[in-house]
């Protein structure tokens, strides 16, 4: 299992134009803080609808569930005029449904199963 | 009741990914189901990071993981040296909040531990040592 977690960022253009954060390895305290900049940094530079896909991730630990909180608060005055802006998941591997699903925050979140549903849900 | 010899690591968070894997072998070995072994690693990783980040925050600490099997169950004695403390005896946090309306979403580890293994228990060793004790049932 490797430590380390590989973020790419990309946009997709669905009804309204939505900014991908693919994650792939390992999300604990060693990473979180890597996951929140990266994502930070897409919202800092417009993006108001983010789409988290978290079908790499091998293993999460609750330092994932940090970084989802503090993503999902900024992401809530991203919108133009500090409107509120929208985050969902995709495709949450095993290990990141686990633990969303312990904490209940499966619910909380639009989880959708593949990128076409999940653009649409935008 | 078997087992690999216990493992001993420096309470850092380089030490993760080597207790993860120690664990992952350890449940293997001991034909715990994959579902099960997720759970279970997911809660030793928890007790431990708790331990690395609020137990011995200064470092210096050691954290001992002893993995045991038995017909029906997987045993983690989890021991360090930080100063004493009962993590079992935190209250969980209230889950009806939404997690994205706390100011901070703190207590969600001791609870990922305590709840995704069928018994949590707390000692403190003779030699005056956190032990923190998680069973998993083999199904």
């Amino acid at each position: 299992m490797d430590s380390n977690l590989r973020i790419a960022v990309f946009n997709e253009k669905g009804i309204v134009p939505v900014t991908v954060v693919h994650l792939t390895g390992v999300l604990d305290w060693k990473t979180h803080q890597n996951f929140e900049d990266k994502a930070f940094e897409a919202i800092a530079a417009g993006a108001d609808n983010l789409l988290i896909d978290m079908g790499g991730v091998d293993f999460m630990g609750s330092a994932g569930i940090r970084a989802l909180h503090a993503i999902a608060r900024r992401i809530r005055t991203a919108g133009p005029g500090g409107a509120t802006g929208r985050m969902a998941l995709l495709n949450p591997s095993e290990a990141a449904m686990r633990v969303l699903k312990t904490v209940g925050l499966d619910s909380y979140f639009g989880v959708h199963d593949n990128l076409a549903e999940a653009l649409k849900s935008f | 009741m078997s087992g690999p010899r216990p493992l001993q690591l420096a309470a850092h968070f380089d030490s993760l990914k080597p207790i993860r894997e120690f664990i992952l072998e350890s449940a293997h070995s001991a034909g715990l189901g994959q579902e099960s072994s997720g759970e279970l690693l997911l809660a030793v990783d928890e007790a431990a990071t708790n331990i690395i980040m609020h137990g011995c925050p200064q470092g210096g600490c050691t954290i001992e993981l002893e993995f045991r099997s038995y017909p029906d169950a997987c045993v983690v004695h989890i021991r360090d040296d930080a100063p004493l403390f009962d993590p079992t005896a935190l209250d969980d946090p209230d889950l009806h909040i939404p997690p994205m309306e706390r100011d901070t979403p703190g207590g969600f580890g001791v609870y990922l531990f305590k709840h995704l293994v069928d018994e949590a228990s707390y000692r403190t060793t003779p030699d005056g040592r956190n032990e923190l004790t998680l069973l998993k049932r083999i199904s």
